[in-house]
């Protein structure tokens, strides 16, 4: 075939952009976080010299001369790693013969508030004594938080990854068993790659918050050590801190460690401001929101293995275009559906387990990771076992309906007008605004006016408090559901019966056989796939029941009747806690999976045999 | 069957048609009494004098007009969606062959797995993500596929004799064209079905719409008319009203379309 | 018009044990009618639909006129296929039908009216062009299907058992239809049947087909006067060849005798032995006293047709059938001497190929 070379090439093509690509977002991801250790690191030593210097003798400038000694010293602090100048004004004072610093960005650095990084330099402004006046800037230039394009392991997983990438590509057109050999180790490699390119990410995320740490902790030891006795406070080492919290701390380790601080992983470092006082500089981990880099890198390092994929196939096809043809055409015709399912069903089940294991509100901005805490605090809720037990109670209207259901199937299947009739009446409920029924039910629930207290009023029953009773409003639910769910179900008996053979009855009613015998030795036993089927799906909707609890009673009185979907709607949109509302969604699901895999059982079933 | 049998059978028949009935019948009676005469004791099924106004004064306590179009415009919308992606997917299923179609079939089909609510969190997380909270966007988008559809049409379209097809495709009809002017006339019953039920699904729907819709102008009636029992909590005759109003619209659909709507649960349950 | 060449056409199905066909190479003539015959399941229908492109051909080539369209759609092949169930859009009107394929190919609509009406014409058809088919008998149908055919004019005609859903005598009707319709057109016509009395009576050629390969390929009358092997001698004729197992021995006057069953049938075939098959039509065996001609037979089966009887013979454990003129008074059981006619003899070698 003429074509394969062609798509050979598109193939090689694909590997080589494949690699590039990963390697030039690693080292993307690595220079932004190196990126941020600097600003964040600028803004601490700017803090730091705003703290120790002392101002010049009118206004409330510095000393220059206080300032060029301040600065100087910084680079005899054992442990201090970046390369650091200061600006007063725009001129630099360590180097003078350096050219000064433009007064454009000098403006632009007193409109905002953090640091600024460009061309491999954070510039962090540097205010005077009252924090009011920019008067120069403090420019930091980061060493060694990045690795290299081919630093740690990359460069051994690139040659894979080339290696694997030429025999996969040498393959084609060969011997299928080689073929499939080939592009699996291919695969494996991209796989590889990418975990190498995303550990050198996840590297620099790290070094990021260790070096900052680090650093802040020499400063404020630094600060400490020349502020004399009793400064400085919490409030001054404030600034130095940034966005990361000081608090009294005890010593331990000095260097950086991560520790969980109330269910949050953190990283951590033990400030030692004196002989008795310790403090405790505690930031968001850099590398907990590393993940999604992985999950791109793996996609990037996987074009060249998918591109030799679709060559094979293309070219195992090229023989076939008819073939062919109807695979684009067929694709062509899944694209809406296909999209759909991936953005809206297959990303938020993926996007459930992610939230679960994070703190996610919708008001706060910092999404930590949390581990299984969510779970933990699940598990540990009682109201949360109070709505499971409650659930489970409320799937008992299943089998109940059922026999209910089964029985009015069994009397209505006949052809006549009159139970056609009440067929349509009895399927009413189901056909007609889940809201109004709910409405309509609670007002016939009413303690004093409604219809059914009368009722029973009329049998010498006290008025009951249906939905305000712990003891009767689950119960007063079910009866909604029961009521509502009977015609469905009768629907679905009727179109299993119907079925049925006639002859298999008849033969039966020859032998001799009662309307029991024969309901219990054929009617059921065929009857059982439907039965099964109504059970099965009864269970999965009742689990998630959820408007007759949020009309009728709210989850009240207590939390009688509070169920699984209300406790995740109040989650969600009364807490938002949107991760532990995630965590509830998947506990309902391992709890339903039972059930659903039954389901699908079924219907695979009836896939298989039509 | 015994006579006295019989008797048992049409009593129990009737007792369970009125059960089924009477509570409609109430709504009615509620809706048309005046908003104390609710509060009488024994309750009156046939008020004293038909309230009318009671409807014209619940329906614009909260603006249902609106709501009213809401529904209308994101059943209506799903529908028509569902209707076009189930169609094509199932056509591409029953009749085009290509690698790993049986694969993707079971992939699809496992999204029925997932029971709705599991879904409801990180879906709304989507959505908000993609900024479509409160806005019909938000309401339809997560919607318009069904999978039960698609698997309800593809088994319907393997009913559909292959030649015909053949025959198509010799007479030098593409895909589409054999999609378009043969197998989607020819289903007219399978969509009619698929129609009604999504329909009514998403008439019926509100969880979604609960946490979707913020602003009044966005709700739909069930919604509304939850939203309006928080408003008017002791007035009965008022919540009636409404209850009756979004309910019409299901219950003559459903004596219209009572063939598809049974249709619809028999193929989810049987076939 | 045009002529369709198969070569090596092998279609395997996914999955399948076997190919549906094996190295089928065939040439269709310009303007020829042509049957494709073969038991059920031999593979008529597939080397049908790969023709017109319905399935994709695993090996080999297909030319139509003098394009190679193995590789092509369908649609490009511009061939009509008549299928057994007619296939008819049940939507569409007769007159939506027959226009169908000219309206998916834009023709103008003018064009399409007249064509349509000039097909519905010859069909006789006008009556019925506003119905649908559910309102149509199966013949009717039938000639819908073929007006659809006929109405695009295309390079090569496809019949497959378009007729096996009908009645006899609307079947020989629409036969002789079918063949009006092809000296009309002087269109190549490829027709696939499994019923002999078709492929005789309507084939200018018969490709014979068997398990995806192709036995014989000749006139009706050749392919029953000199049947290539055992299978087609035995599948074609009704009833088919007698086919007697037997041994060849020289005998020293000449010649040899075979010796199958209680008969010892001398043979004009010079010194042969070893295993042989020995066939003989049932026109020529007749039946006389025992122990007067080959050997003795007893009567299994007594078939009056009114015009000839069919006797199925048992002879020492080989099954013969005489058709003999007229009705006769025969019984069962009885034993009766067998005679064959020595001039319509046909021999094929233990593997079941003709010798000489
Ligand atoms: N789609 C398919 N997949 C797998 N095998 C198939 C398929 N279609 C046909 N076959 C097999 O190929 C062989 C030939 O089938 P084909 O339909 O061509 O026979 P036929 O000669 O037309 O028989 P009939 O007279 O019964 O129509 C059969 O053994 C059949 O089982
Ligand atoms: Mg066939």
């Amino acid at each position: 075939m003429r074509t394969v070379p062609r798509w050979r090439a598109a193939a090689l093509l694909a590997a080589a952009a494949s690699a590039l690509l990963a390697l030039a977002v690693a080292r993307w991801a690595a220079v932004r976080y190196e990126a941020a250790f600097a600003r964040r690191s600028a803004a601490t030593t700017a803090a730091y010299l705003a703290l120790v210097t002392p101002p010049a003798p009118l206004g409330a400038d510095y000393s220059l001369q206080q300032l060029f000694i301040q600065t100087r010293s910084l680079d005899a602090l054992p442990g201090w790693t970046p390369s650091v100048e200061v600006y007063h004004g725009t001129a630099p004072l360590l180097q003078p013969g350096a050219p000064p610093l433009s007064r454009l960005v000098l403006d632009r650095l007193r409109g905002q508030s953090g640091a600024s990084w460009g061309r491999g330099v954070a510039l962090a402004p540097l205010f005077d004594r009252d924090r009011w006046e920019v008067v120069g800037a403090v420019a930091i230039r980061p060493a060694g938080i990045a690795p290299g394009w081919l630093g740690g392991w990359t460069l051994p997983a690139l040659a894979l990854f080339a290696a694997a990438a030429l025999g996969a590509l040498r393959a084609v057109g060969g011997e299928w068993e080689r073929v499939r050999r080939a592009l699996r180790a291919y695969g494996a490699a991209g796989v590889l790659f990418g975990a190498a390119a995303y550990a050198n990410v996840q590297q620099a995320a790290r070094a990021s918050t260790d070096q900052w740490l680090a650093d802040a902790r020499l400063l404020m030891q630094e600060s400490s050590a020349r502020l004399p006795q009793g400064r400085p406070t919490l409030a001054d080492l404030a600034p130095l801190a940034g966005g990361a919290q000081v608090a009294p701390g005890d010593s331990a380790t000095t260097r950086p460690t991560r520790q969980s601080v109330g269910g949050v992983p953190s990283a951590v470092v033990e400030v030692r401001l004196s002989s008795r006082r310790w403090v405790e500089l505690r930031t968001a981990p850099a590398e907990a929101g590393a993940p999604p880099w992985l999950a791109l890198l793996l996609a990037l390092a996987l074009i060249g293995p998918l591109a030799a994929w679709v060559a094979v196939w293309v070219e195992r096809e090229a023989a076939r275009p008819q073939r062919l043809r109807e695979t684009a055409a067929a694709w062509w015709f899944l694209a809406p559906a296909t999209l759909h399912l991936a953005v809206f069903s297959f990303a938020p089940i993926l996007l459930a387990v992610y939230a679960s294991v994070h703190r996610w509100s919708l008001v706060e901005p910092e999404r930590p990771f949390v581990g299984l805490a969510n779970f933990a605090q699940l598990v540990r809720d009682p109201v949360v076992w109070i709505s499971l037990r409650n659930t489970a109670l409320y799937t008992l209207t299943v089998p109940v309906t059922m026999v209910v259901a089964l029985g009015a199937a069994l009397a209505l299947g006949r052809r006549s007008w009159a139970a056609r009739l009440v067929r349509t009446a009895v399927f009413l409920p189901f056909a007609s605004s889940v809201v109004a029924v709910a409405l309509v039910w609670q007002w016939m629930y009413h303690t004093d006016f409604g219809a059914i207290n009368w009722m029973l009023s009329l049998a010498g029953v006290g008025p009951v408090d249906w939905l305000g009773n712990p003891n009767t409003a689950l119960i007063a639910l079910m009866i909604v559901s029961l009521w509502v769910q009977a015609g469905y179900q009768m629907t679905v008996f009727l179109a299993g019966l119907q079925a049925i053979p006639r002859d298999y009855l008849d033969a039966a009613r020859v032998d001799g056989a009662g309307a029991w015998r024969r309901f219990r030795t054929i009617t059921l036993p065929l009857l059982k796939p439907v039965t099964l089927f109504v059970f099965v799906t009864g269970i999965i909707s009742s689990f998630q029941v959820f408007t007759y609890v949020y009309v009728l009673t709210g989850g009240g009185p207590g939390h009688a009747t509070d169920v699984v979907a209300h406790q995740l709607y109040q989650a969600a949109w009364t807490f938002l806690q949107f991760g532990s509302a995630s965590a509830l969604s998947l506990l309902l699901f391992v709890v339903l999976f039972g059930a659903t895999w039954a389901q699908l059982r079924l219907l695979e079933r009836r896939v298989t045999y039509d | 069957m015994t006579k006295a049998g019989e008797r048992l059978a049409i009593g129990l028949a009737l007792l369970a048609t009125l059960a089924m009935v009477l509570p409609f019948l109430y709504m009615l009676a509620t809706a048309l009494t005046g908003e104390w005469e609710a509060f009488r004791y024994p309750p009156a099924l046939i008020p004293a004098r038909a309230h009318l106004e009671n409807f014209p004064a619940a329906l614009t306590a909260l603006p249902f007009d609106r709501f009213f179009l809401n529904s209308a415009i994101l059943a209506t919308c799903v529908v028509v969606g569902q209707l076009f992606t189930s169609a094509t997917a199932a056509y591409a299923f029953a009749r085009l062959r290509f690698p790993g179609r049986d694969r993707l079939f079971l992939c699809f089909l496992s999204v029925l797995l997932v029971p709705a609510l599991v879904l409801l969190v990180p879906r709304f997380l989507i959505v908000n993500a993609l900024g479509w909270v409160d806005s019909y966007a938000g309401l339809i988008s997560t919607e318009l596929v069904s999978v039960w559809g698609i698997f309800l049409l593809r088994q319907f379209f393997r009913t559909i004799p292959r030649e015909l097809e053949d025959a198509a495709r010799l007479d030098g009809a593409g895909e589409w064209t054999i999609f378009r002017r043969v197998v989607l006339p020819l289903s007219k019953p399978a969509l009619a079905t698929l129609a009604v039920v999504a329909f009514v699904d998403q008439w019926k729907s509100f969880l979604w719409p609960l946490v979707i819709a913020r602003s009044t102008e966005m709700q739909v009636v069930e919604v509304g008319l939850a939203n309006l029992h928080g408003l008017y909590y002791a007035n009965w005759p008022y919540q009636m009203a409404a209850a009756v109003t979004a309910t019409v619209p299901l219950l003559l659909l459903y004596l219209v379309a009572q063939r598809y709507f049974v249709r619809g649960i028999e193929m989810t349950g049987v076939t | 018009m045009a002529s369709v060449i198969l070569r090596n056409l092998t279609k395997s199905f996914d999955g399948a044990a076997r190919p549906a066909l094996r190295e089928l190479s065939l040439e269709v003539r310009d303007g020829e009618f042509l049957v494709l015959l073969g038991p059920s399941g031999c593979g008529k229908t597939t080397a049908l639909r790969c023709i017109a492109g319905l399935d994709e051909a695993t090996e080999g080539e297909i030319h139509i006129g003098e394009r190679d369209v193995t590789r092509l759609p369908p649609a490009a092949r511009d061939v009509a296929m008549v299928f057994q169930n007619y296939a008819l859009y049940p939507h569409l009107t007769v007159r939506e039908n027959i226009a169908f394929a000219l309206e998916v190919r834009r023709v103008p609509r003018k064009e399409i009216l007249r064509r349509v009406s000039e097909a519905a014409q010859r069909l006789g058809l006008a009556e019925l062009l506003e119905r649908r088919p559910a309102q149509l008998s199966g013949g009717q149908r039938q000639r819908v299907a073929l007006g659809r055919a006929i109405v695009r004019a295309p390079q090569a005609f496809l019949f497959d058992e378009p007729l096996s859903n009908l009645e006899a005598p609307l079947r020989s009707e629409l036969r002789s239809e079918i063949l009006k319709l092809h000296r009309a057109l002087g269109a190549t016509m490829i027709y696939v049947t499994h019923d002999q009395v078709e492929a005789m009576t309507m084939g200018q050629r018969i490709a014979l087909l068997y398990e995806g390969r192709l036995r014989q390929l000749g006139t009706p009358a050749e392919v029953y006067a000199r049947p290539a092997d055992v299978f087609v001698a035995r599948f074609v004729g009704s009833p088919g060849m007698n086919v007697l197992h037997g041994r060849g021995r020289a005998v020293e006057e000449g010649g040899s005798v075979v010796e199958c069953g209680s008969l010892t049938v001398p043979v004009p075939l010079e010194h042969y032995e070893g295993e042989i098959e020995l066939g003989v039509r049932p026109e020529h065996v007749t039946l006389g006293a025992t122990e007067k001609g080959v050997g003795n037979a007893e009567i299994l089966i007594v078939e009056p047709h009114g015009a000839e009887t069919l006797v199925h013979l048992d002879a020492g454990g080989q099954t013969l059938v005489a058709r003999l003129p007229g009705l006769l008074e025969l019984r069962v059981g009885d034993r009766v001497g067998v005679k064959l006619d020595k001039r319509h003899f046909h021999f094929f070698d233990a593997s079941g190929a003709r010798l000489a």
